[in-house]
């Protein structure tokens, strides 16, 4: 994988593909818990790849590729959730409350994963974040903070938020 | 706050111990690396600026990125519509290439074990740094046609056990390619300093490469 990542680097893309191939699933449940539906992850994941691309001189090894290609993944959500909010603000039609009442009310049962799933899709862009990146990926505050530029203490917030509207939607 | 303020601790950990349950793998959709490959193939060649100067991403490594070459710095510029026909040239075989890709990446049962000369032809591809340095062009450009020739012979070897459709395909992708790699070495010899026709000229081999690699993958008869 070092090699690849070396080769990739140099413009192989045929490495990067080989990249690809060996993250792509983990990226991918990622983007399909980050973003509000299945073609938004999809756009993600393509987003991620190729941004990961561009930036792979940058890659010096001192995370894992995984680490690195995941930060990516949330810096791509968060610049595209900011675009959504200001479309939204200048649409004037959807805002984090209307977030809140679509988790409170959302159709969900308790029992499977595909309702765990559906719940974490109904929540706000930020807590989903929290929620997706502390208690599925496994990444501490701090590293969430410093993946995402969001002060730790916001984290914290943020996922207590995800929390109760999980335990709320999943009674 | 901490974290489970004002919640049950056993719903609490119910919550958590679900999270962690999911699949951490999701297959990605069977379309995904041909759109990602589309998007890096389509940023290795820029627009050229206004002032006629050209950026060209990909061709030695994914930091050249952003790398804008100046035509007019380095070397003598060509005629004033030859890098605009050249990048087109370059352009029409780029779109081609994508086009091949996404056309031979759709298929399955692709033969891995043929790919092995591919990596001994990028590698020995000389750089466009070699091809500004050289006192003889024509020699660094007999390097380029070697790094082909393998795989070039081995399409050749193999055209006539491809499903038609598939070796159309192709050579309507090699003629392009074949005219932008002329054009290409036509403006070098003009103008041996120029960085942005060597570059140029570079990305083009490496797409003829590409192309041939698919070539070389294809199973007999599959298409």
């Amino acid at each position: 994988m070092t090699d690849d990542i070396a080769r990739a680097q140099r413009g192989d893309t045929q490495a990067f593909e080989r990249i690809y191939q060996q993250h792509a699933g983990r990226v991918n449940a990622l983007c399909r818990r980050l973003a509000p539906d299945v073609n938004r992850a999809d756009e993600l994941l393509q987003d991620v790849f190729v941004r990961a691309w561009e930036k792979l001189e940058s890659f010096r090894g001192e995370s894992s590729l995984n680490s690195w290609l995941h930060r990516i993944t949330v810096n791509v959500f968060l610049a595209a959730d900011r675009g959504d909010r200001r479309r939204r603000a200048h649409e004037d039609t959807v805002d984090d409350d209307r977030y809140e009442l679509t988790a409170a009310t959302a159709p969900v049962h308790v029992g499977d994963r595909i309702d765990l799933e559906r719940a974490i899709a109904a929540l706000p862009p930020g807590a989903r974040m929290a929620f997706v990146m502390h208690d599925i990926e496994g990444y501490s505050h701090e590293e969430i903070a410093a993946m995402s530029g969001i002060a730790a203490a916001t984290v914290r917030v943020q996922l207590h938020r995800a929390r109760r509207h999980l335990m709320e939607a999943l009674r | 706050m901490h974290d489970n303020d004002e919640f049950d601790e056993a719903a609490l950990q119910a919550l958590r111990d679900r999270a962690k349950a999911l699949p951490r793998d999701i297959a990605p959709p069977p379309e995904a690396w041909a759109n990602i490959r589309h998007s890096i193939e389509r940023s290795r060649v820029r627009a050229l600026t206004p002032r006629g100067d050209v950026a060209v991403a990909g061709t030695s490594g994914a930091h050249t990125s952003t790398r804008v070459v100046s035509g007019g710095v380095h070397a003598p510029a060509p005629s004033r519509l030859l890098i605009p026909r050249m990048r087109l040239v370059v352009g029409v075989a780029a779109a081609l290439f994508v086009a091949v890709t996404v056309f031979v990446v759709r298929r399955e049962g692709v033969d891995e074990t043929r790919i092995g000369t591919v990596a001994a032809a990028l590698e020995s591809l000389p750089q466009p740094d070699a091809l500004l340095a050289s006192p003889s062009i024509a020699l660094v450009f007999a390097q380029y046609d070697e790094a082909t020739s393998d795989l070039t012979k081995d399409l050749e070897q193999r055209r006539s056990r491809l499903q038609p459709e598939a070796v159309a395909v192709i050579d309507s992708c090699l003629t392009t390619i074949d005219r932008a790699i002329k054009e290409s070495r036509t403006a070098l010899t003009e103008a041996p300093d120029n960085t942005t026709i060597a570059e140029l000229l570079q990305l083009t081999y490496q797409q003829k490469i590409d192309l041939l690699r698919r070539a070389a993958e294809l199973p007999l008869g599959s298409l």
